[in-house]
């Protein structure tokens, strides 16, 4: 109990130092995430990911938590509003089973709404798309065009891509597309903004 | 017209004949001032980086990083799967000269504007 009292206020303080030590360290966790089944081994491994999550969102707000014993299992859930991209509104909910021994969390079931948009939080304009490392084998090009989706017809998205391909990749992808690419520019740490508007 | 030609090529060191097939042919089509590229997948991408060609040679056939570089110097282009360059951790630090990290999209938007591929080996 102690230890997913400590796990859940780390989360929501997202200290994940204080997160993985609420953990044992040969700790069990499998994530059911909507691309599919995830599975760590280990207080390190379980923390990256939790981080990899919400650990650089400029906004994380706790909106809605319970928690219930279910025979030895406790359960807890949570939701927050997350902005990870400017101007970018979204939710997310996670419902979490956790087995607890001596040494702490000894197994974690989680299940995830992933982050889902909050519709017309999307400020005019300003239509932003991070993708991080992501490249041509994992799901960009479904994902820019989901993107592009929510940008209204003559509207703009910036893609901003690190991963060496999708550089190359992303401005052909528009043109496929049948959308135009108005600018390209390069930052100064290797990261690329291509400036796409949605012209059908 | 879009006279660009590109030459597959899937294998790297482990296969020196087939890993330089491909470089033998798109060099006598970028030496006739036509565009050529050779798309890297597999252990081929292996040879994109610096070095990684260094002691690739089939009987018969030239050193290929003599031949890169000529290919090179006469205006040929080295692609790499990108899916196939990220699990081999090879990043664009690490990348010989006139060679890039492409991904399927690119080599899509070059064949429906009227490239040709060529599997040689």
């Amino acid at each position: 109990m102690e230890s997913t009292e400590q796990f859940f206020e780390s989360l929501v303080a997202r200290d994940f130092g204080r997160m993985r030590k609420a953990l044992a360290s040969d700790a069990q966790a499998r994530f059911l995430l909507p691309r599919g089944l995830e599975e760590y081994s280990g207080a390190h491994a379980i923390t990256q990911r939790v981080e990899s999550w919400f650990g650089s969102a400029a906004e994380f707000e706790l909106t809605s938590t319970s928690e219930a014993a279910i025979g030895l299992r406790q359960r807890r859930s949570w939701s927050f509003d997350v902005v990870r991209e400017p101007g970018r509104r979204e939710v997310i909910e996670q419902v979490a089973f956790f087995d607890v021994g001596a040494g702490g969390i000894e197994r974690l079931d989680l299940v995830c709404s992933g982050f889902q948009p909050v519709p017309g939080a999307v400020a005019s304009g300003t239509h932003v798309f991070d993708a991080g490392a992501m490249g041509c084998a994992d799901g960009l090009a479904q994902e820019f065009r989901r993107r592009l989706g929510e940008v209204p017809v003559g509207g703009s998205l910036t893609v901003v891509v690190r991963d060496p391909a999708a550089k190359e990749d992303l401005p052909a992808l528009a043109r496929l597309l049948g959308q135009s690419v108005t600018s390209v520019e390069a930052h100064d740490d290797g990261r690329l903004a291509i400036n796409v508007e949605r012209i059908k | 017209m879009n006279e660009k030609l590109i030459f597959n090529c899937t294998w790297g060191r482990e296969d020196p004949e087939r890993a330089t097939l491909p470089f033998v042919a798109a060099n006598i089509v970028a030496t006739a001032g036509q565009e050529a590229i050779v798309l890297c997948t597999i252990e081929a991408v292996r040879l994109g980086t610096t070095s990684g060609t260094d002691g690739v040679e089939a009987a018969g056939l030239p050193k290929l990083c003599d031949l890169v570089k000529q290919f090179v110097g006469n205006n040929g282009k080295v692609w790499l799967c990108g899916a196939c360059t990220k699990p081999r951790g090879i990043t664009e630090e690490h990348l010989a000269d006139g060679v890039t990290i492409v991904g399927a999209a690119k080599v899509v938007e070059e064949i429906v504007a009227g490239a040709k591929t060529v599997a040689f080996a």
